[in-house]
């Protein structure tokens, strides 16, 4: 979770990931943070995201993110 | 029939609430889809034949996929992954094979007739179609639940364009007519009227003759039809959305807003957050975020991440898919080269602004810049509407080398005096009118902008003020609308596209 607050920090300086739960719908994550953010999720996790996961539901909060994280790492 | 027509919601709208509010709640979605169907064919008429194929292909394909079960990581899940890709590739290709048929062939001289809102429902088509395929909405059983979403009277000729989880379930579900949703429904259809009866059926006839004969004009004459076309369009297409909106309201249909106080903008990226929002979105979730995840382009980003960084090469997958998204969008409106030069400006003023908005940030932190102060976004407003001014200027003409005659004009053969004497087919009255019309919609966006809903303000004020406002909106419409003797009804413009 500290390696995902640590990139989400890099991408959007200065938010407070740790509460933050409307980081799509408050604009705070546009398409193209997603995009970084993917990018580094897929590189540091080890992971594939697809863009059906690519959904508010998913992209909301830092919780949300890694709860995602952890289910594409299961399968 | 079209929206803005008296015999819209004086006439249909009306009989069609009447029928569905008096028709057993387990039969209301009858009365909805007989009105769709009739709606439709008052305006295409055999080519209903078009939406119901569209209709067909959308659920069997639906169907389909649910029928082919899901497994993962061994060889035989992989085979059905890749007939379920096949199933969703064949579903498109009949939509957009059709799409295409239909309305870009004359490309190459052949003209067939194209049924109202094919370019509309095509895309919820493929939106439904293709979260079936990703799992994020489940295939629908009901054959008609798929009928009604893809057919909704409403925004079935300009849109909104809807996805089938915000609207199926409404359109199926038969619930009876609100008295505030009737009341707050035709309150919103009236305020679409204003602004397409009043404003923009009136710059109409300026617009016309400054775009055909721009040779005619002054540099400055052009710049002031080029800022009505503008003005028409936004009055034009956000008025006939008010109207929809409206429409579904009354229903109980919670359509997707497709205009948020464009103008308000901070950028040209902004701007398509807040315009025509509902087809930025479609075009992100189907064409932007497949494209950059898709393997080559990722494959292409962590190449350039290992010679030059990620500061270089998070522009890598965006850039390319925007590309595609700006072409896709300038298509999307027709098979014209003015279009595909209207995306690609977008393109690289988007383009532009995100290799741009780090350096940029960095200069507002160093000189301690406020951008929140009102001469920040004075030069925020002016900057982003003389860009979209100059789009929407090719967007209208004729041809890109229209476009830039026309530009060149403005800028090298400019006399404000020349204003006095132009003739623009337009009565002085009629002008002062439309400017102060505009000014109207400009307090009540700034309204919108800070959060507060004049509805509901006005339904908060006693009975004689409530009155008093709306009979006031309903006489501006009646009195000063573009309409009777003297006035040509002037066509939805995105009904076109």
């Amino acid at each position: 979770m500290e390696e995902l607050l640590e990139i989400l920090e890099g991408i959007a300086p200065g938010e407070d990931f740790e509460n933050c739960t409307t980081l799509i719908d408050d604009h705070i994550l546009d398409s193209f943070a997603i995009l970084s953010l993917v990018s580094e999720i897929e590189d540091t996790f080890d992971v594939e995201v697809s863009p059906a996961e690519l959904i508010p539901a998913n992209f909301n909060s830092a919780k949300s993110l890694w709860e995602m994280i952890c289910r594409l790492k299961e399968d | 029939m079209a929206y803005h027509l008296l015999t819209y919601s004086l006439i249909f709208l009306p009989v069609v609430i009447a029928l569905y509010q008096l028709c057993p709640a387990r039969f209301r979605f009858v009365v909805l889809l007989a009105a769709d169907y009739t709606f439709f064919c008052m305006i295409s008429g055999k080519l209903l034949v078009w939406l119901l194929l569209a209709t067909l292909v959308t659920y069997g394909t639906g169907r389909w996929l649910a029928a082919i079960p899901v497994r993962h990581s061994d060889l035989h899940g992989k085979a059905l992954t890749r007939k379920k890709r096949g199933v969703l590739a064949l579903g498109i290709v009949l939509i957009l094979g059709t799409l295409v048929t239909l309305k870009y062939l004359r490309v190459f001289g052949v003209t067939l007739a194209a049924p109202i809102g094919i370019s509309y429902y095509s895309l919820q088509a493929i939106s439904y179609m293709t979260d079936v395929y990703r799992g994020t909405q489940e295939s629908c059983k009901n054959p008609v639940k798929v009928a009604l979403y893809l057919s909704f009277f409403p925004q079935i000729m300009e849109g909104p364009i809807s996805r089938f989880s915000e609207t199926a379930d409404a359109l199926y579900g038969g619930n009876s007519i609100q008295f505030e949703n009737l009341v707050f429904g035709y309150q919103r259809i009236i305020w679409g009227l204003f602004k397409k009866m009043v404003i923009a059926d009136r710059l109409a006839p300026l617009v016309v003759k400054v775009f055909s004969s721009y040779n005619n004009f002054d540099g400055a004459a052009i710049l002031v039809g080029v800022l009505a076309y503008t003005m028409q369009l936004y009055m034009e297409f956000s008025g006939c959305m008010d109207i929809i909106m409206g429409s579904g309201e009354i229903f109980g249909v919670p359509l997707p807003e497709n205009f948020r106080q464009p103008f308000f903008a901070k950028n040209a990226g902004d701007f398509w957050r807040r315009w025509h929002i509902t087809l930025g979105a479609w075009l992100k979730d189907y064409v932007f975020y497949p494209i950059s995840l898709a393997k080559p382009v990722k494959n292409l980003a962590k190449k350039i991440k290992k010679k030059a960084g990620f500061s270089v090469s998070k522009f890598v997958a965006p850039t390319i898919a925007l590309f595609f998204v700006w072409l896709s969008n300038g298509i999307w409106h027709g098979p014209h080269m003015n279009y595909i030069f209207y995306g690609m400006y977008y393109f690289v003023l988007i383009v532009i602004e995100n290799l741009t908005e780090e350096p940029c940030r960095k200069l507002v932190e160093r000189f301690k810049l406020d951008t929140e102060c009102i001469g920040f976004r004075i030069f925020q407003f002016l900057k982003l509407f003389v860009i979209v001014n100059i789009g929407e200027m090719f967007f209208r003409a004729d041809t890109v080398a229209t476009g830039f005659r026309m530009l060149r004009r403005i800028v090298t053969d400019f006399h404000i005096t020349a204003l006095a004497e132009t003739n623009f087919g337009v009565d002085v009255p009629d002008l002062i009118l439309a400017s102060v019309s505009i000014l109207l919609v400009f307090v009540v966006d700034v309204i919108h902008e800070k959060g507060i809903s004049i509805r509901r303000k006005v339904a908060e004020c006693k009975l004689p003020v409530r009155w008093s406002f709306w009979y006031a909106v309903i006489l501006l419409v009646v009195v000063f609308g573009a309409y009777g003797s003297g006035y040509t009804i002037v066509d939805m413009i995105y009904a076109a596209y």
